[in-house]
């Protein structure tokens, strides 16, 4: 049976809307960058049903030094960051 | 011997003095300095002021990677100053510093355009814009993407990321 891990992933830009700070989020070991994102938004819509499908589509996990692939498995738990479309400059 | 590094998030106010001076080299002929400032109006809106929210490690991170590109297409020599402010800021203030020096102006007029392109594109750092009849909104963006950067000439490419 897959063990359950769980992601500290951080609000950046457009989702500090939906929650400040860290959200944990609980997922199978081995999920993949896309899993979490999912997990992620069915955890912000009890709050906030009105949560965008595009804003989660267009947005990446990250850490610290880089932005993770779409396909990537994660399987031990981590401090993420969900990062909107970037804006800087 | 290789050119000079600052990299920067700030919570207090930019200096163009600041970057300027980082940069100078008896040794170059030319500096390019860019300044990115808050405008009153973004599509159509009256803004009144902008706050940055910046992911500080990846950001620092986007920016030394940004530097040694821009180092690997325009020569080691170059001195490099790239600063973000991060928080809130009035119309005509600073946002972003970028210096390039070295030895011919060639070299800091495409470094400086490629760095601040490139950030545009690449640092996680969101602006919400804060308009005259009370309301906020978080600014459209470009969506990150976990692949390489795109091959950049002297003209900024449309970039596609397909996730």
């Amino acid at each position: 049976m897959t063990q359950p891990i769980t992601l500290s992933i951080k609000m950046f830009g457009a989702f500090r809307k939906y929650h400040q700070g860290v959200l944990e989020v609980t997922v199978p070991s081995g999920s993949t960058t896309s899993d979490v994102k999912t997990a992620l938004a069915t955890l912000l819509r009890q709050e906030h049903p009105q949560l965008n499908d595009e804003l989660i589509s267009k947005s990446v996990l990250a850490d610290n030094q880089r932005v993770l692939g779409t396909d990537e498995a994660i399987t031990t738990p981590l401090a993420l960051a969900i990062l909107p479309p970037v804006c800087g400059g | 011997m290789g050119g000079r590094t600052f990299l920067n998030v700030s919570n207090a106010p930019l200096s163009t003095e600041a970057a300027i001076a980082f940069v100078a080299d008896q040794e170059h002929g030319a500096a390019d300095l860019f300044i990115g400032t808050v405008r009153n109006h973004n599509l159509g809106k009256q803004v009144k002021g902008v706050s940055y929210d910046v992911f500080d490690e990846l950001t620092l991170t986007t920016f030394e990677t940004l530097a040694q590109e821009a180092r690997q297409k325009w020569g080691e020599k170059l001195n490099i100053y790239i600063e973000h402010f991060k928080g809130r800021l009035d119309i005509g203030g600073i946002s972003i510093l970028i210096a390039v020096s070295s030895p011919h102006r060639d070299e800091s007029f495409k470094a400086c355009r490629f760095i601040i392109e490139e950030i545009k594109h690449r640092a996680p750092i969101w602006k919400q814009e804060h308009y005259l009849d009370g309301d906020s909104e978080w600014v459209q963006g470009h969506a990150l993407c976990s692949h390489g950067p795109v091959s950049y000439d002297d003209e900024p490419e449309t970039r596609h990321c397909h996730h």
